[in-house]
């Protein structure tokens, strides 16, 4: 029989145990969910058959509300696995390791949904297509669209590339899981045989996609941020906002990293795969994150309330003291000043402290991407003087609102249960052999020398 | 035509941007295809004598 290596890992056994079995709970919390989402798309399909967009609250001059405020969330949080996998891997940063594939499923599945959310807001996704069919090059929606759909496929891409190996191990440990499931390790797996080219050749491809993530990743939320800025309306049309954008996309990716790793370790019990340093070195990153996120807060207001432009000081009256100010306020609390206090004195050593701060920075760079985009549209440059615009979200936007992360988090789970969550062959240590079902496969052991330089960097 | 009128036709022209996204995404697909080919093809074509060093393996 053929051979196909494996790296060792003493983690193996814990990693693989959530693959072999589906439990009731499981079942349960899939089904809770995917209830969220059939409430979700019977919302979306009245709105697309019935009534359109008067289902929503959107009006004139308000054209953008919830919808596109989940769009920039969803494109932001899926910033965390390019962050985690690409920017820490070109940066030399071996402890990411086995956090890698966790924050790149965020990314994965969070572009869809981000994706998803510019169709509902459209009325008529059909008409989508339009922009390949017409678009001109000078506009920012044609380089989203651009931008993003080249993210999501080099996203997918860089993912299963690094998921092969691991594919491959579940193809040759895993016999006792059903038919289906093992012909589906089969099938993704290539013909995986783990020899030390192959493995050579994934790292050399990973190491220069990761250059190319970085950049896309930079480019994707600026020209996201270019829809915004690219228009002359008061608060959007700054040269900070890319940046700004950029970071905060970083800082709720990171922030939801430390959510779901708190997760998996607790509910697959990998205390010893994920330890509490890792969650030491994502708080010293978090802490940087909201100092960043200050800056750019204070470089923003300031500018804008010295130059005292009447255009501009409306909408940030809007958000200061206006019909926004509850939430800019507590956008503050939310993104700065309880998490900073809990990361600087209660989140080291303690993931409970530091979930309980991921929660609040992504609630609140969620009501950030809402302050943003809605107080402008209240308050045009051109038409404050006719109307002053109002916006209430309804019920079928906050329902599609919820089915879209109740999507998010049934992939994301789903996903935990077939698939390695933690990369083995990444944090393995050395090669060993196993079985394999590929008869062309591999070459013997002792072909391979010294095993020991397959250590992790 | 100038320099200054073609670049302005291409970014106003409607439909150009359009076949810009579109040869973006078909090059990435092409090269993905190509890069995944390639790290499969691993050591296939080598004698197993020769197979015996060890990749760095980051």
């Amino acid at each position: 029989m053929n051979k196909t290596w494996h790296p060792k890992n003493e983690q193996r056994n814990v990693v693989l145990k959530p693959i072999h079995k589906v439990t009731i709970t499981d079942i349960l919390i899939w089904g809770f969910l995917a209830a969220v989402v059939l409430a979700g798309l019977f919302a979306w399909a009245r709105q697309f058959f019935v009534t359109g967009l008067s289902a929503t609250g959107l009006n004139r001059p308000v054209y953008w509300g919830l919808y596109i405020t989940n769009f920039v969330f969803f494109i932001g949080l899926a910033h965390s696995g390019t962050f985690i996998s690409a920017i820490l891997r070109i940066a030399g940063q071996g402890w990411r390791k086995p956090l890698t594939r966790a924050a790149e499923a965020i990314t994965l599945f969070s572009l869809p949904f981000g994706v998803t959310s510019i169709l509902i807001d459209m009325g008529r996704p059909d008409r989508a297509l339009n922009i390949f069919f017409f678009g001109r090059f000078q506009s920012p929606l044609l380089w989203d669209i651009t931008a993003v759909s080249l993210y999501l496929f080099s996203s997918v891409v860089f993912f299963y590339l690094s998921l092969l190996p691991d594919l491959a191990l579940c193809r040759d440990q895993l016999t006792d899981v059903p038919a289906w499931q093992h012909r589906m390790y089969e099938i993704l797996a290539l013909g995986w045989e783990g020899n030390h080219g192959q493995f050579e050749r994934l790292e050399r491809a990973l190491d220069g996609m990761a250059v190319f993530m970085t950049m896309l990743v930079v480019t994707v939320h600026t020209v996201v941020s270019w829809v915004f800025g690219m228009t002359i309306q008061p608060g959007w049309h700054t040269a900070l906002i890319g940046p700004f954008f950029l970071l905060g996309a970083i800082f709720s990716g990171t922030a939801a990293v430390v959510i779901v790793l708190a997760i998996l370790r607790k509910v697959y019990h990998m205390e010893e795969t994920l330890p509490v340093s890792l969650f030491n070195s994502l708080r010293k990153l978090l802490i940087t994150f909201t100092l960043g996120w200050l800056y750019m807060m204070i470089a923003e207001n300031m500018t804008t309330s010295y130059g005292n432009l009447p255009d501009e000081m409306r909408v940030l009256g809007q958000k200061t003291g206006g019909d926004f100010a509850i939430f800019f306020w507590a956008m503050w609390v939310l993104v700065f000043f309880v998490p900073l206090l809990i990361f600087i004195f209660k989140g080291k050593n303690n993931i409970g402290w530091m979930v309980t701060a991921a929660i609040l920075v992504n609630i609140g760079m969620w009501i950030e991407r809402f302050i943003v985009i809605v107080p402008t549209e209240t308050r045009p440059r051109l038409l404050y003087e006719i109307t002053k615009g109002v916006y209430h979200p309804t019920l079928t936007e906050w329902v599609i609102t919820a089915a879209l992360f109740a999507g998010l988090f049934l992939l994301y789970a789903m996903f935990t249960r077939f698939f390695p969550i933690i990369p083995l062959w990444e944090t393995g240590e050395s090669l060993e052999v196993g079985e394999s079902r590929n008869e062309n496969a591999g070459f013997l052991p002792q072909q391979l020398g010294d095993t020991s330089g397959m250590k992790g960097k | 035509m100038t320099f200054g009128q073609l670049a302005y036709a291409f970014v106003n022209t409607p439909g150009i941007g359009g076949m810009v996204a579109i040869s973006v995404i078909t090059l990435a697909a092409i090269v993905y295809f190509l890069l995944a080919r390639w790290i499969l093809k691993g050591d296939k074509k080598e004698a197993p004598g020769t197979a015996n060093k060890q990749s760095s393996h980051k």
